[in-house]
């Protein structure tokens, strides 16, 4: 797609779907609600694909947005949890991706982390951002950033050292 | 070598996390689903201009300002409360100090026995009017001009003295020149005589002012400081010698004089200042 490509939701969805479905996938336990997430995060880009300057701005808000939505959904997790589905269900999500585990070994472990250090993993490995951005995105000081990376690895580190120890 | 391990687990981690993750992919249902969804929504913004803000997400905007507003206005009005709050404490205090001079301030004043005792006129400290406020602050600046050992001496304190008090010791210096005056007086020099009595305009206090046998009586508005004048002249005419201190627009007068008795000599004094003036 050319650069000069009109901003518009639909063609953003087809820009950055993946991007969205991996990050929200990073940040929800289960692919329900990263399914909820993925939507909700495009339908408020159509209110407010107006005011977008270009396709970096485009894809900055897109991450800031599924990054708020999944804090909501955290929030709104804890005053409804009545609402959702039965303990085996869920856990059934989180088999599924311990199945994934002989396949994505890392990405299982990092799943394992808490939503604040997958979150800047995610941006920082995969999206390779600075962290700089990152703080800009997730509204935090830089050396919160430097500390919540250096606690991912050593999270990381614990959970994949046996296995990088051995040089596999 | 722990570092080039930690390192090295850093990039293996990426790479391993980069590949596993491009590995996964926005489900092709789930796309198809937000892309008609979204078209909807573009549909009913198309229907409806105006975008569906959420009712927190329009009050957001406002909140900050507001607040700051709000904030601005309590700061404002509680630095008002207290400075008029200070205002009237120093207020308060600078009336306070001002009257306890003013209950200190009499202390240090003298008066005659006999001037307290002609208080009798019953009109109270104030009776002499502009004529009694003008002698007590005319005789305030004399005596402050001079040197002084009094400690209270402020012209206001002063002018809110018990009228009934008399001025504290005259300075040397207006001794002096009160003495030389009597000398004149004595020497037979006369500004304004008449019926034997005799007037002149004073630059101080007289002497006999702070007798003890000084009266200080009042005819006509006017207060006269009065005493016998002991004179071999008046004995020998069977008449009584009279000396008065007055100040009377402005002026200080010394009337002296002979008459049947003070009430003669204080009618005459008067007729005398009248036509000084």
């Amino acid at each position: 797609m050319s650069k000069e490509e009109k901003i518009t939701a639909q063609a953003a969805i087809d820009r950055y779907a993946d991007m969205v479905y991996r990050l929200a996938l990073s940040q929800m336990k289960n692919t329900i609600d990263a399914d909820d997430l993925f939507q909700e995060v495009f339908i408020r880009l159509v209110r407010h694909v107006q005011e977008m300057k270009s396709w970096e701005h485009v894809k900055a808000w897109l991450i800031r947005v599924t990054i708020n939505c999944a804090k909501k959904h955290y929030e709104q997790y804890w005053t409804r949890k009545v609402e959702y589905m039965e303990e085996p269900e869920r856990i059934a999500d989180e088999k599924e991706i311990l199945e994934l585990a002989g396949e994505h070994p890392v990405r299982a472990a990092v799943q394992k982390l808490p939503p604040k250090y997958r979150l800047v993993v995610h941006l920082y490995y995969y999206e390779e951002l600075s962290v700089a951005q990152i703080a800009k995105l997730t509204e935090q000081k830089e050396s919160t950033v430097k500390s919540q990376m250096y606690r991912a690895r050593e999270m990381l580190r614990s959970l994949l050292g046996e296995e990088w120890e051995t040089g596999e | 070598m722990a570092d080039q391990r930690n390192n090295q687990l850093k990039k293996q981690d990426r790479n391993s996390y980069q590949k596993e993750t491009s590995q996964i992919h926005a489900p092709a249902d789930l796309i198809l689903k937000t892309k008609q969804a979204v078209a909807q929504e573009e549909k009913r913004l198309e229907q409806n201009p105006r975008p569906k803000i959420a009712p927190y997400l329009s009050i957001s905007k406002w909140i900050v300002p507001m607040t700051a507003v709000a904030a601005l206005v309590l700061i404002f009005h509680i630095s008002k409360v207290q400075f008029s709050r200070s205002s009237a404490d120093s207020a308060g205090g600078i009336n306070e100090e001002a009257s306890a001079e003013y209950e200190a301030a009499p202390a240090e004043e003298e008066m005659p026995k006999a001037a307290d005792e002609t208080a009798q006129d019953g009109e109270g400290s104030t009776a002499g009017g502009i004529a009694e406020s003008e002698s007590v602050e005319d005789f305030a600046e004399d005596r402050l001009s001079a040197a002084s050992d009094k400690t209270s001496g402020s012209m206001a304190e002063e002018e809110n003295d018990d009228r009934e008090s008399a001025p504290a010791d005259a300075s040397a210096d207006a001794i002096e020149s009160s003495e030389i005056e009597q000398k004149k007086l004595a020497e037979g020099e006369r500004a304004v005589s008449g019926q034997g009595v005799t007037i002149e305009e004073v630059k101080s206090i007289p002497m006999f002012y702070r007798a003890s046998e000084t009266e200080r009586v009042e005819s006509h508005g006017i207060f006269f400081y009065i005493a016998e004048k002991d004179s071999a002249d008046a004995e020998a005419a069977g008449i009584d010698g009279w000396r008065a201190y007055a100040e009377y627009s402005g002026k200080k007068y010394v009337i002296a004089g002979s008459a049947v008795d003070q009430e003669e000599f204080l009618a005459k004094a008067y007729e005398l200042l009248v036509e000084t003036d």
